[in-house]
């Protein structure tokens, strides 16, 4: 697996961007940029400087649901890996969210163990796709 | 006066004809009207002064909550937010630090006890100098990472006195709505799905109780 996939953060609290961007580091992963919301977030997107995107969903601007669906309605994007790690926790919010194409849904807080599978996951059926 | 007019013409009736009992009876008649009329007089008066008493607390207390606690509150909150986020920072720059110095030891000790046939004593000897001086230091983080978790002492005092004047908030409205006759149940509802910050057990409905439910939930649509 390859470590030189470049990964976008997209929270609005700096502390869990970090975490997030620590625990990537960890996993061997060391290209990471940030972006506090979506509005941040889709130039970065739109650069074509991303291979993963993982993205909380409450932020104030734009929220995380409103960047994965710009992410699918565009061509250049639609095709992005998308993890969704959020407190958002209601069955109804998940099943939006998937039905926006998100490809994977991880609930705050979250064990580093989660997180390692979801991404691996997520990585392994865009190799096999 | 004119509803006295009746009693009286009787009274001067009663007097120039020397009839005392009559007399005595109107008199008594005519104290009892007035008294009655004074009783319902005082019943109003003191009717409106406790309507206004109660207007007047409960507007004192609308502006106490208006002018000073809320704002006040609303510091409140903004130093609980920067508390938690310096503490969160502090730990992570703590935990940054000694990271490498954990693996770093580790990795020697391995390289070390792969090589270690061929090793001087000196190699050895600078080894577990390295060791105890990594230790050190990530014991020290650790004892560093532990204070910083103090703030929840701090900001949980700042919380607890919040949800106090979200009480007294709540019963303010209470007592406001009864005044004014508005029924409190006009709650603006939010949709199902709109983002609603982490859930709460007991508030907030059909939320997954861990990844588990996500990850069947997810599977089950088929991703």
């Amino acid at each position: 697996m390859s470590t030189s996939i470049r990964f976008l953060v997209v929270d609005d609290f700096s502390t869990m961007r970090r975490i997030i961007k620590n625990f990537l580091n960890d996993l061997g992963y060391t290209s990471i940029a940030e972006a506090d919301d979506g509005k941040t977030a889709l130039p970065v997107l739109k650069a074509g400087d991303v291979d993963f995107l993982i993205t909380d969903w409450n932020m104030p601007g734009m929220p995380g649901l409103e960047l994965l669906r710009e992410v699918r309605g565009d061509p250049a994007t639609k095709k992005l890996p998308v993890l969704m790690v959020t407190a958002e926790a209601k069955r109804e919010q998940i099943v939006e969210a998937a039905q926006a194409g998100v490809n994977g849904y991880v609930v705050k807080p979250f064990t580093a163990q989660t997180l390692k599978e979801k991404i691996d996951k997520i990585l392994a059926s865009q190799a096999a796709g | 006066m004119s509803r006295y007019r009746g009693v009286m013409a009787k009274l001067n009736h009663a007097y120039a004809a020397g009839d005392e009992g009559t007399f005595d009876d109107l008199l008594g008649e005519l104290n009892s009207a007035r008294e009655l009329s004074l009783r319902t007089g005082i019943a109003k008066l003191s009717q409106s002064l406790a309507a206004a008493l109660a207007r007047f607390q409960l507007d004192s207390r609308i502006a106490a909550l208006a002018g000073h606690e809320i704002p006040d509150a609303r510091l409140r909150l903004d130093h609980v937010l920067k508390m938690t986020e310096e503490a969160a920072h502090r730990t992570l720059d703590l935990i940054e630090q000694a990271a490498p110095l954990a693996e770093v030891t580790a990795r020697d000790a391995r390289v070390l006890g792969e090589t270690l046939d061929s090793r001087s004593h000196s190699d050895i000897r600078q080894f577990l100098g390295e060791v105890q001086s990594n230790a050190e230091k990530v014991r020290a983080n650790l004892t560093e990472v532990m204070l910083a978790q103090g703030f929840q002492d701090l900001t949980g005092q700042i919380l607890h006195g919040i949800r106090k004047l979200i009480g007294e908030v709540e019963s303010v409205l209470d007592e406001l709505a009864q005044v004014s006759g508005v029924p409190l149940e006009r709650v603006a509802k939010l949709n199902a799905t709109d983002p609603a910050g982490p859930s709460v057990p007991g508030v907030t409905v059909n939320a997954v109780a861990n990844q588990n439910d996500v990850d069947d939930l997810i599977a089950g649509l088929g991703i």
